[in-house]
């Protein structure tokens, strides 16, 4: 079906006046267009009036900051709302908070979780890669252990009592033997653990004085 | 060959594509590179591309023919096509990943694959990646992940897309409905396929992915074979029902359809996938005539070419469009086969 004033395409709405058919374009240019208040009767000319006038103009409206744009490549805080397509890296910066906001609504998250360049990503089931790693923190612990053993001399039932509390629960252990694990984590360099450590046994004794 | 490449569940699942956006440091993205910069990184890509004992091509120098033959097969889009000054183009020795240059993002790694192989597909294309990751200066920050110019890609940059066929749920009440709030909840999307002019394209349907943020690599490979497990349960069901309710109308349009098809000389685009659909819905479900040799291959193989070859952009952009004449004799000699 054709607009038989413009010869145009009809789209959804139909309009006839005089017995010609019309597009909607044409309805609109016309003034014959009762999209706004077809429902409500026509009480509101004026309110219909108005509406199509900033319809017609809504091109032209403009509700963002077009005056903001990206200092290297020049991209519009407008042209990025519109598209969702950024120009440069640097626009990454310059519109920080918007691509912020965007990518929470879009994808409900910021965080990357990704892999890192140049290392292929890990695809594989569950179950196989736990057996890797702990393969490797063990291997780990053993060679720290194994250069230790030279220069510091550890007697060999600390050692093990060490490696124990790696993977023990703190909670069923002495204080004795938690504070010479500790002693013996900061003599193989694994600070964290030995942190670790000095923190239960903090709290521990931190416990003890409050119920006293 | 991708096309030699068979996946699963190729009765639902027609192609799987895993498509990864990786960008070059100090170079502006695609929408704002001067004619100069394009040249650059085509260079650079070049380079790199030598150094990998890759071949690369320039898109602005092939024949027509070339182009024509690469849009066929899936190695190109319809950006890259229309507008080919300053893109390149990268295959790998088997024909199995696509590497396009400056056509939207630096660089878009592609690997496609027919019927559902995920896993496989994701890590050819991730390899991939990776080697370009260790040869070129990537745009990658800790916070975002990799940049790329589209921000919907920003972070892992990987979009995984799958093709299906869906008349099953598509005839049956309610039941796209049910599954796009199934796929919401994966974060994932289904489109309908439309061809050039606007009209949509019956039972064809698009499966990807939202999410390039707050996800690792192996929990989107997962939810995604979630996603095609979840479609190709609920079409079967779909199928089978529709078949049991209908028996006889489902058996009459099936045989109706692939006489119009082995048989007719001229044919529209339009009706070969309404006629294809009923097909797909009536194939396994029933018995059918000996004489009749079909298979979910040759089936695919048709919505492929269809869809390559007549949802084009129109004469006036230089892509030879195929008329119905010779879209009936392609779907013929397809049909017939080794008949």
């Amino acid at each position: 079906m054709q607009c038989e004033r413009c010869g145009g395409p009809i789209g959804n709405r139909i309009t006839r006046i005089n017995g010609v058919t019309i597009c909607e374009k044409c309805a609109d240019s016309l003034g014959i267009n009762m999209s706004f208040g077809a429902g409500l009767g026509t009480d509101f000319p004026l309110l219909n009036g108005l509406t199509n006038a900033i319809m017609a103009s809504g091109a032209d409206l403009d509700f963002t900051k077009s005056k903001i744009s990206c200092p290297r490549c020049g991209t519009k805080q407008r042209e990025f709302e519109l598209n969702n397509k950024v120009g440069c890296i640097e626009c990454y910066n310059f519109f920080n908070d918007s691509i912020l906001n965007n990518m929470l609504r879009l994808q409900g998250s910021t965080e990357y979780m990704g892999r890192k360049p140049g290392v292929n990503a890990d695809i594989m089931p569950e179950i196989e890669i736990k057996e890797v790693e702990k393969t490797e923190s063990t291997e780990k612990a053993e060679n720290k252990t194994s250069e230790i053993k030279p220069t510091k001399k550890v007697p060999t039932d600390k050692k093990t009592l060490y490696e124990k509390l790696m993977k023990a629960d703190l909670g069923m252990i002495d204080d004795k033997d938690i504070e010479e694990a500790m002693k013996q984590a900061a003599a193989a360099e694994d600070y964290a653990f030995a942190a670790k450590l000095r923190d239960e046994l903090k709290s521990r004794k931190g416990g003890e004085n409050n119920v006293e | 060959m991708w096309n030699n490449k068979n996946g699963s569940e190729t009765d639902i699942v027609i192609l799987t594509k895993v498509s990864i956006s990786r960008n070059i440091k100090g170079f502006p993205f695609c929408s704002k590179m001067s004619a100069s910069d394009k040249e650059s990184v085509c260079e650079i890509v070049n380079k790199a591309a030598t150094d990998m004992n890759l071949n690369f091509q320039r898109l602005d120098s092939i024949s027509k023919d070339e182009k024509d033959e690469k849009y066929r097969n899936y190695m190109i889009e319809n950006s890259a096509y229309v507008d080919s000054i300053g893109k390149g183009l990268i295959l790998d020795e088997k024909n199995n990943i696509s590497i396009v240059v400056n056509d939207g993002e630096h660089l878009k790694i592609n690997a496609l694959c027919n019927g559902a192989d995920i896993a496989g597909n994701y890590s050819l294309a991730d390899m991939m990646a990776s080697i370009f990751e260790i040869n070129l200066d990537i745009a990658y920050s800790d916070k975002y992940g990799f940049l790329t110019s589209d921000i919907e890609r920003m972070g892992t940059g990987v979009r995984i897309s799958n093709l299906v066929f869906l008349p099953g749920i598509e005839k049956t009440t309610d039941a796209l409905n049910t599954l796009a709030k199934r796929l919401r909840k994966y974060d994932w999307k289904i489109t309908a396929l439309k061809n050039s002019s606007g009209e949509k394209i019956p039972s064809l349907y698009c499966l990807y992915n939202v999410v390039t943020l707050g996800i690792t690599e192996k929990e989107l490979i997962s939810r995604a074979a979630g996603v095609v497990d979840d479609v190709v349960k609920l079409e079967r069901t779909c199928r089978k029902n529709i078949c049991q309710r209908k028996k006889k109308i489902v058996e009459d349009q099936f045989y109706r359809a692939y006489a119009t098809l082995r048989y007719a000389r001229r044919i529209d685009s339009q009706e070969v996938y309404s006629l294809l659909s009923w097909i797909r819905l009536g194939l396994g479900n029933f018995e059918i005539e000996e004489d009749i040799k079909l298979s979910d291959k040759k089936i695919n193989d048709i919505t492929k070419m269809m869809i390559r070859e007549t949802n084009s952009f129109g004469k006036s952009k230089g892509m030879s469009m195929v008329t119905v004449t010779e879209s009936a004799d392609s779907i013929r000699a397809i049909l017939k086969g080794d008949e």
